[in-house]
């Protein structure tokens, strides 16, 4: 998950989705600067390209600037609205090209200058974003959809559930069960990291 | 509760306290019993994650995007006006459109007529404030003015973003100055192709930057006075910010630092042939890490 550090509070989103619906330019603009990276990433983990996740995230917004005004505030978080909007529009792409499922992460590899992301100094490992992608094929849609909302929306369980139409326990449930078997799918890397740590 | 539910609740909470900051080896320590079945499943976790939090936008594409957006956001604008003065003709609802954001704009950019405003002016990304300053940074570029002047606002507007960098190492935030480097470049290079540079090169000994056409040679000179001066300010703290770092910091900011000084120095290079005369004292070889 992204740094919680990244986030804006979340009284400072509530006043800036009020101020917006209210018509506040400047509200629409903060909106945009807080969720854009989260949202890029959101649908460049689910499309794998960069051409169509800059013009997917672009959409999204558009959408939000369309439809904020039907958005009510019933304990239901605007993250998980938006997320919403978001994946309808991953869904939608999908449904037009025929296809199930991403099947590559090469252009984000192009995008990041390498196909090895090095862990950090606690993990002490390498893996590929091509393997993560690949694995991530693995899982049933809803535990793609689980993951990539964590892991690459920095939604909390909550959002996640409510971004879902799902009670929190089922998705912590869904969790579980996509980290598990994302760990087998990723097997051999893995393997290698728990055996330099000692462990299973 | 079923040992199976247990388990995701723990490792949820895991994977809330590894995104505030914590290590794996921390949270595996909270639950010694569960540690056999927990370590793989957060190690898998933080892997998927650091690929995740790779995934970065390209400024241009947020910059294009943030466009249309504000256009959309203009028309959606305009619509109530359109139906209150519905007797407005075409040609007018125009004219009362450009002037009304025209109008917005320029007490937007004054910056004093709204406290948001002022206020903004010292954020950094990750800040909500922040959106008003690049929108009100974005809103003085769409405004009428010569190539000159908008060359110099991009130029003026690097600096800005390398105010920001420096900011941001002050508070640690080594990865959020690392990603403005990049706008660095980008406004950087807008300010080029405005008198007719182009500094798109991946390497100055592969390909050598294109300089200034001599037609503009007054232009540039004017654009490198104004540049060297924000700039040499903004170098000084570096230099006072790198002096100041441990080892490790230093490590971390001297190549994020050395970018920032290689477009600067092609850029300088490109619209006044020579750039400075001088590398700053932080890129000595003494201050470079593991010398």
């Amino acid at each position: 998950m992204p740094p919680r550090s990244d986030a804006p509070p979340k009284e400072v989103i509530e006043e800036l989705v009020r101020q917006a619906q209210q018509g506040e330019s400047e509200a629409f603009a903060g909106l945009y600067e807080a969720y854009y990276a989260k949202i890029y990433r959101y649908v460049m983990f689910k499309t794998g390209d960069s051409v169509e996740a800059e013009d997917l995230a672009e959409e999204v917004f558009l959408r939000m600037l369309e439809s904020i005004n039907s958005f009510k505030w019933q304990g239901y978080p605007f993250t998980s609205w938006l997320f919403r909007i978001a994946h309808n529009l991953v869904v939608d792409y999908y449904r037009k090209k025929g296809r199930q499922k991403n099947t590559s992460l090469d252009d984000a590899m192009r995008v990041i200058g390498s196909d090895n992301v090095y862990m950090d100094k606690q993990i002490d490992m390498k893996i590929s974003i091509k393997e993560v992608n690949n694995a991530m094929g693995g899982l049933t849609q809803l535990q793609q959809e689980v993951l990539t909302l964590r892991f690459a929306g920095g939604l909390s369980v909550a959002e996640t559930a409510e971004a879902m139409g799902k009670k929190e326990n089922a998705v912590k449930a869904l969790q579980h069960a996509a980290i598990k078997k994302l760990r087998t799918l990723l097997g051999p890397q893995m393997d290698q990291v728990l055996a330099q740590r000692g462990g299973v | 509760m079923t040992m199976g539910g247990r388990l995701d609740d723990v490792l949820n909470e895991c994977l809330e306290r590894l995104a505030d900051g914590e290590t794996v080896e921390q949270c595996l320590a909270s639950y010694p019993g569960e540690r056999a079945q927990l370590e793989p499943l957060l190690i898998t976790s933080a892997a998927t994650i650091q690929v995740a939090e790779t995934i970065t936008y390209r400024p241009e594409a947020k910059q294009r995007s943030y466009y249309k957006f504000t256009a959309a956001l203009a028309d959606r604008d305009r619509a109530p006006k359109t139906s209150r003065f519905g007797w407005l003709t075409d040609w007018r609802s125009k004219v009362v459109r450009t002037a009304a954001i025209s109008l917005g704009a320029v007490v937007l950019v004054s910056g004093t007529a709204f406290g948001a405003s002022k206020a903004s002016e010292g954020s950094v990304p990750g800040e909500p404030l922040y959106a008003v300053k690049t929108f009100k940074e974005d809103l003085s570029l769409m405004m009428p003015k010569s190539d000159i002047a908008k060359a110099k606002e991009q130029a003026h507007l690097a600096n800005v973003r390398t105010e920001e960098i420096g900011t941001l190492i002050d508070r640690g935030q080594f990865k959020q100055a690392n990603e403005l480097v990049v706008q660095v470049t980008y406004h950087l290079n807008s300010s080029a192709q405005l008198v007719g540079v182009t500094v798109t090169t991946i390497s100055p000994m592969v390909e050598p930057v294109q300089t200034a056409p001599r037609t503009r040679e007054r232009e540039t000179a004017e654009l490198v006075s104004f540049y060297e001066r924000d700039s040499r300010l903004v170098r000084g703290r570096f230099e006072r910010q790198m002096a100041r770092l441990s080892a490790e910091e230093r490590q971390e900011v001297y190549i994020m630092l050395a970018r920032w000084e290689l477009m600067s120095r092609l850029y300088m290079q490109a619209l006044y042939y020579d750039g400075p005369p001088t590398w700053p004292f932080w890129m000595d070889q003494g201050m470079v890490p593991g010398r």
